[in-house]
């Protein structure tokens, strides 16, 4: 099965779980030239709602299109959809998305879909207005005032967590600079009585060192091999001592 | 003692802070590091899809993944931090200082050995000459960092770069000159740095570009010059470092076909050629070592920027200080007696000295070590000793990978002496 079938496939049954009544695209009132940038068609209530799904070249510029592509169907449906394989997400501009009112439903590879942004209804068709509609434009319009109040409060939340953040890494770089500043007090009072005895052994610990780094140089880089300064940095902290 | 030695020659650690490239790796490369660019991506967080996917999207991206994750053109220079332009990073520079901690932990954990009887690695980082010590100290809260989160830092060591190049040519006295993108570092050395007699030009390879970009325009080409990466590439085919610039320019002038500066830019159309200009390719070379010479105040006139002075400490260096008198001047600041020594063995290291010359125009041209010697000679200073390093893009790592080695693994960090090992456990 192809990628595209795959996805085709998962998503009817997503929103035949819904309780979402599947439209074939001959039973659409839509101009043919846009028939084949509808791959998924659902009735809800009264809500017509197009899918469009992105299977192409893996690129920003190749989803935008698609995007722009899928928004031309707002005159004639309530929401639209762009559905995509969940590993190109990182690449989904959501900004276009969020422009156009245009929502994502992600399938991962075992077929699960994932509303990841919701559509903003379309406002297509105004004719007869039902009793019905007039409930479920009220109820859109509630909906949409909730999702604006959560999307500003999630903004002030992720605003804090940065900030939090930000606080706790200047906090735990403190308490290095702290711990580190002890330990140089505690080797400086460590070293300090020591510091008028210790000539004697100096010598003896120097000559063992050259001769452990002379072993095996064939095995070292060329770098390394014949190198003068390997013997002077092996005497370093000793030599003024 | 010996196991100690056995455990570096497996997990020594060399990290060079380039100013365009992060080289990095443990001793087990043997002769080359691996190398990532000096830069990390940071994408909107703000954006919905950020919100929507979370904490699965990185805050800041690195190495290799960095295109997956590139938005709009536009965002770019905002979004896209190049930490190490200039060799310093500001203290306060949180952006900078994160990337720099993303790409250290991104090197580190890209050779985690799986040896049980892995402690730690001994990491040796190398960083500007010009590097104040505040830098030091984000560089140790960086490992301490990382070795807290993954426990591959058994030691950490900062050293300035010039000394890793001297240790990798494996010569304890000399004069160091790293030239990168954005400056050029001369640094004697006699088994330590001589810090007091550090000179620093703000001057390298990019300044160069500024002058094929100004020559490209009085050519005719004037709408290339916006892409830097093309610029570049047309001063590595054309630009040429003249044995002397004004005899060059004679010669060049009057065998045109000789010298012509023709190429075709590769997968493209368009050909560059300066024709009768083409003498013009040997200011290229001759202004990366004398910006001074007369023939460059026509460009300054017009507005090309002259190269900026730098403060280190009280004393400012011109920028415009051709490349023998900073090696005089620099040299000059060491004891007397041990001036001879320095000038026997002068290392140019860093992209900046790759330049060529074109078979047949030996006569004319040189490479950036004859170059260096005639300056010198020029100026009464004879018998030295230049060398090109090989490889110069990893000698830094080299004299990293060198050090890690070497060092005792008891002699604890000295911040007065700015060496030994800094040790978090």
């Amino acid at each position: 099965m192809s990628l595209h079938a795959f996805l085709i496939s998962a998503l009817k049954e997503f929103f035949k779980k819904r309780g979402y009544q599947l439209i074939l695209p001959e039973e659409l009132k839509v101009p043919s030239e846009f028939l084949n940038q509808i791959d998924v068609a659902v009735r809800d209530a009264n809500n017509l709602i197009f899918v469009k799904v992105f299977s192409g070249p893996p690129s920003r510029t190749s989803f935008t299109n698609t995007a722009m592509k899928a928004s031309s169907l707002r005159a004639y449906a309530d929401k639209i959809y762009l559905a995509a394989p969940k590993e190109l997400r990182i690449m989904i501009d959501g900004n276009v998305l969020l422009e156009n009112g245009i929502g994502l439903l992600l399938v991962d590879r075992s077929g699960k879909v994932e509303e990841a942004l919701p559509p903003r209804p379309t406002t297509r068709r105004a004719p007869i207005i039902s009793v019905n509609e007039v409930a479920t434009r009220l109820v859109s319009e509630v909906r949409d005032e909730v999702l604006s109040v959560i999307d500003e409060r999630l903004s002030e939340i992720v605003r804090m967590r940065d900030a939090i953040t930000a606080l706790q890494s200047r906090v735990s770089e403190l308490e290095r600079r702290l711990a580190r500043l002890e330990r140089e007090i505690e080797r400086v009072t460590r070293e300090a009585p020591r510091l008028v005895s210790r000539g004697i052994t100096i010598e003896e610990r120097v000559a063992p060192i050259s001769e452990e780094v002379a072993e095996g140089l064939e095995e070292l880089p060329s770098y390394l091999r014949d190198n003068p300064w390997v013997e002077i940095l092996s005497r370093r902290g000793r030599e003024e001592k | 003692m010996g196991l100690i030695d056995a455990y570096r020659r497996k997990y020594a650690f060399g990290e060079d802070y380039g100013t365009s490239d992060y080289k990095f790796g443990p001793i087990t490369l043997g002769e080359r590091p691996e190398i990532i660019e000096n830069r990390g991506y940071m994408p909107d967080t703000s954006s919905i899809m950020y919100r929507i996917v979370g904490g699965e999207v990185k805050r800041v991206v690195v190495g290799p993944e960095i295109p997956l994750y590139l938005e709009a053109r536009e965002d770019l220079t905002e979004r896209m931090i190049y930490p190490m332009r200039n060799g310093v990073v500001d203290k306060d520079d949180k952006k900078a200082w994160d990337v720099i901690y993303e790409i250290t932990k991104y090197g580190l954990t890209r050779f985690k050995p799986r040896d049980p009887n892995f402690k730690g690695f001994y990491v040796t980082a190398a960083l500007s000459v010009i590097a104040p010590k505040y830098m030091y100290e984000k560089i140790f809260d960086i490992h301490e960092r990382i070795d807290e989160e993954t426990k591959l830092v058994k030691a950490v060591t900062i050293i300035p770069q010039p000394l890793a190049v001297a240790i990798a040519h494996k010569k304890p006295t000399c004069v160091v000159l790293e030239s990168g993108h954005g400056n050029t570092q001369i640094c004697p050395i006699s088994r330590y740095p001589i810090r007091r007699a550090i000179i620093t030009l703000n001057r390298g390879g990019g300044d160069a570009n500024v002058i094929t970009a100004e020559i490209l325009k009085d050519c005719g080409y004037g709408d290339l010059v916006h892409e830097e990466k093309l610029v570049r590439m047309v001063k590595e085919r054309i630009g040429l470092v003249p044995r002397n610039l004004d005899e060059a320019i004679k010669r060049a002038r009057n065998e045109p076909e000789r010298f012509r500066a023709a190429f075709k830019i590769p997968g493209t159309k368009i050909v560059i050629d300066l024709g009768e200009n083409s003498w013009m390719r040997f200011l290229i070379g001759e202004y990366a070592f004398n910006p001074s010479h007369e023939v460059f105040e026509s460009f300054f006139k017009r507005g090309m920027p002259r190269p900026k002075d730098v403060k280190i400490g009280d004393r400012i260096i011109s920028g415009m200080m051709d490349m023998a008198d900073a090696i005089i001047e620099a040299v000059q600041r060491c004891p007397v007696e041990l001036q001879p020594y320095l000038y026997r063995d002068i290392l140019l290291s860093g992209g900046n000295f790759a330049w060529k010359v074109p078979p047949g125009m030996e006569d004319v041209a040189v490479n950036a070590a004859e170059k260096i010697r005639l300056m010198l000679e020029e100026k009464g200073i004879e018998n030295v000793n230049v060398i090109l390093t090989k490889d110069p893009q990893y000698s830094v790592w080299r004299g990293c990978i060198v050090y890690s080695v070497a060092v005792p693994d008891d002699y604890e960090w000295n911040w007065d002496r700015m060496e030994g090992w800094m040790k978090f456990r």
